[in-house]
């Protein structure tokens, strides 16, 4: 099934209601012009289409597999990711002092909404790579940041979030990993994460592991974990490759969706202690994890509704050639393409409603983000910035949910097919399905909404907008 | 988002003016989750996160609302640059108003009703 990505739709929300004019007059985005825009969402379309979204089916059919420690990922994969890589991706929104090209993420969003729906499974790399790039961008030390950065931005290697143990999930308080300071500045890590998207692959020759972990003296609960970046392959002085550090893949899982996301348990320190370096201060790592949290948790709002514009486009095209039963109004005496009967039109309506809605409010979103980190006046940084925060939690959670609806509803449409997993609509369904648990799930938003959004201000942001 | 519904009203295109209910209730709807979720939260924790899900869902589905007016009262003016594509955004943003905005005071009406009525699991 194609996926041709709905750029008019995109430009419309860009321009008409997320300010894209407002971000191209910040100081640093002078190049988001709409005609820049254009021109990046169509490239960004041909790729998804072209490259992505071919592979995606055959993916999941034959997905990622570990074999001694080593993880394969899906046929096609690792030429589409040197594409990505070769083409500029990964570095849109990041700065151009590191590589980047510094765009907006007001035009980033559009081409993530496009590289997941194209391939849900496949996007996961970047996305994750994304908020390592931000975490050490913001958290970590010039000489981290000069060493470490580049090669993600330019796609030769790729970054992950290591936070779940098997003991702490939602709640990171019970994270056991440790970690000893070797006194030369570097660290010694030792314990078990699981659930690592993309924790060992063949993409890229290097993976650069952001993990959670406690120094010996550490206080107990979330005050007492800290940051560190724990490399695949050390990484010499001059930027080549060194000796494999001690960290293994020793499994990865076998999923309802997004079987083509290799999701990894890794060891680290069984052979004494994997190299790591700290990022940020010792004991604030959370600190620079909810900064690399909250792009990732816009980030997965944005996937519901790419799956959600996936499972559209393959049941309207089904409901267009689908011929059965004559309409109820007695305009034919044959019978029509579902298309035409009342309840399909409801269902495919319904469909196109919610993801254009969240469409629009997660670019409008992006545009309060971008006013909020690039706006040169203090108090309309702050103001954009309280605002962004706020709709951040209901873009995760509601589009998200709201996604499991529309694919299930894309699953109707197809009537008995679309249970069938030829069909292809059933894909979506199960890729969905994720979406409202990792990254934190509904709940986990819902309570942050309810305790960090509204009540902590006394309900100033939700009635101002109101 | 006052500024939006006062923005529809004042249109007399039929199809603004049909938004005008279903996001002016859907707002007061929201409106009165907040104001439950702050009077609550300290007396009632259990009722305010137990209505939390919902509030989430009640506020994405108004403020996703809102942003399908906003795209309508756009789509009416540029209606002339491309008439395919802006009468099918107006034609979804209606949809929207009425199979999803329409569902907030219900909404709102479970994330209330969390302080009087038990759940059993």
């Amino acid at each position: 099934m194609t996926y041709q990505a709905p750029v008019k739709d995109m430009l419309f929300v860009m321009n008409h209601l997320a300010g894209l004019a407002q971000v191209a007059a910040l100081p640093g985005f002078e190049e988001a012009t709409p005609d820049t825009a254009q021109a990046v969402l169509e490239e960004s379309a041909h790729f998804a289409a072209e490259v992505l979204a071919p592979l995606n089916h055959p993916a999941d059919r034959e997905p990622s597999a570990w074999h001694d420690g080593a993880v394969t990922t899906a046929p096609g994969f690792k030429q589409a990711f040197r594409q990505y890589a070769d083409a500029g991706w990964q570095g849109m929104t990041h700065p151009v002092e590191y590589g980047g090209q510094g765009l907006p993420g007001l035009i980033g969003s559009p081409c993530s909404e496009m590289l997941n729906a194209a391939n849900l499974s496949f996007a996961l790399c970047p996305l994750l790579t994304n908020g390592a790039i931000e975490a050490l961008m913001t958290a970590g030390s010039p000489e981290l940041r000069q060493r470490f950065i580049g090669p993600m931005i330019s796609g030769q290697w790729t970054g992950t979030m290591n936070l779940t143990e098997p003991q702490a999930g939602s709640d990171l308080a019970m994270i056991r990993t440790r970690a000893q300071p070797m006194g030369d500045g570097t660290y010694r890590l030792s314990g078990t994460k699981i659930f690592i998207t993309y924790g060992e692959h063949d993409l890229a020759e290097n993976i650069l592991h952001l993990v959670l972990a406690r120094l010996p003296d550490a206080p107990e609960g979330v005050k007492g974990i800290s940051l560190f970046l724990v490399p695949k392959f050390l990484v010499n002085e001059d930027g080549t490759l060194g000796a494999r550090n001690d960290v293994a893949c020793v499994s990865i899982e076998h999923k309802l969706g997004i079987k083509a996301s290799p999701t990894a348990t890794l060891q680290f320190g069984d052979a004494g202690g994997a190299v790591g370096y700290l990022v940020g201060q010792e004991n604030r790592g959370l600190d620079a994890m909810f900064i690399m949290m909250n792009a990732a948790r816009y980030a997965v709002g944005v996937q519901g509704i790419a799956i959600a514009d996936r499972a559209y486009q393959h049941a309207l095209a089904y409901a267009a050639d689908r011929v059965q039963s004559r309409p109820v109004d007695g305009s034919s005496r044959e019978a029509v393409p579902i298309i035409q009967h009342p309840d399909v039109r409801r269902m495919l309506g319904t469909m196109r409603a919610l993801t254009e809605a969240g469409r629009a409010l997660a670019y409008v979103t992006a545009g309060h983000a971008d006013l909020a980190h690039a706006s040169p006046d203090a108090d309309a940084r702050k103001r954009h910035l309280a605002i962004q925060e706020f709709l951040v939690p209901i873009v995760k959670g509601w589009c998200t949910e709201m996604s499991i609806d529309v694919a299930s509803l894309g699953v109707q449409v197809h009537g008995g097919m679309g249970f069938i997993e030829e069909t292809g609509a059933a894909q979506y369904y199960r890729d969905a399905r994720i979406l409202t648990i990792y990254e934190g799930t509904t709940a986990i938003q819902a309570n942050d909404l309810v305790g960090r959004k509204t009540l902590r201000d006394g309900g100033a942001v939700a009635r101002a907008l109101l | 988002m006052r500024q939006t519904e006062a923005d529809l009203a004042a249109r007399s295109e039929p199809a603004a003016q049909r938004m005008v209910k279903p996001l002016r209730e859907a707002r007061e709807a929201l409106a009165s989750a907040v104001e439950f979720i702050l009077a609550n939260a300290t007396g009632n924790p259990n009722a305010v996160f137990g209505a939390a899900v919902p509030y989430l869902l009640l506020a994405g589905t108004t403020f996703a609302g809102w942003q399908m007016a906003r795209a309508l009262l756009a789509s009416l003016d540029l209606r002339a640059e491309d008439p395919a594509f802006h009468d099918a955004k107006i034609a979804t943003a209606q949809c929207y108003a009425l199979h999803k905005l329409t569902q907030a005071p219900g909404m709102a009406a479970v994330v209330l009703g969390t302080a009087e009525y038990e759940v059993q699991p």
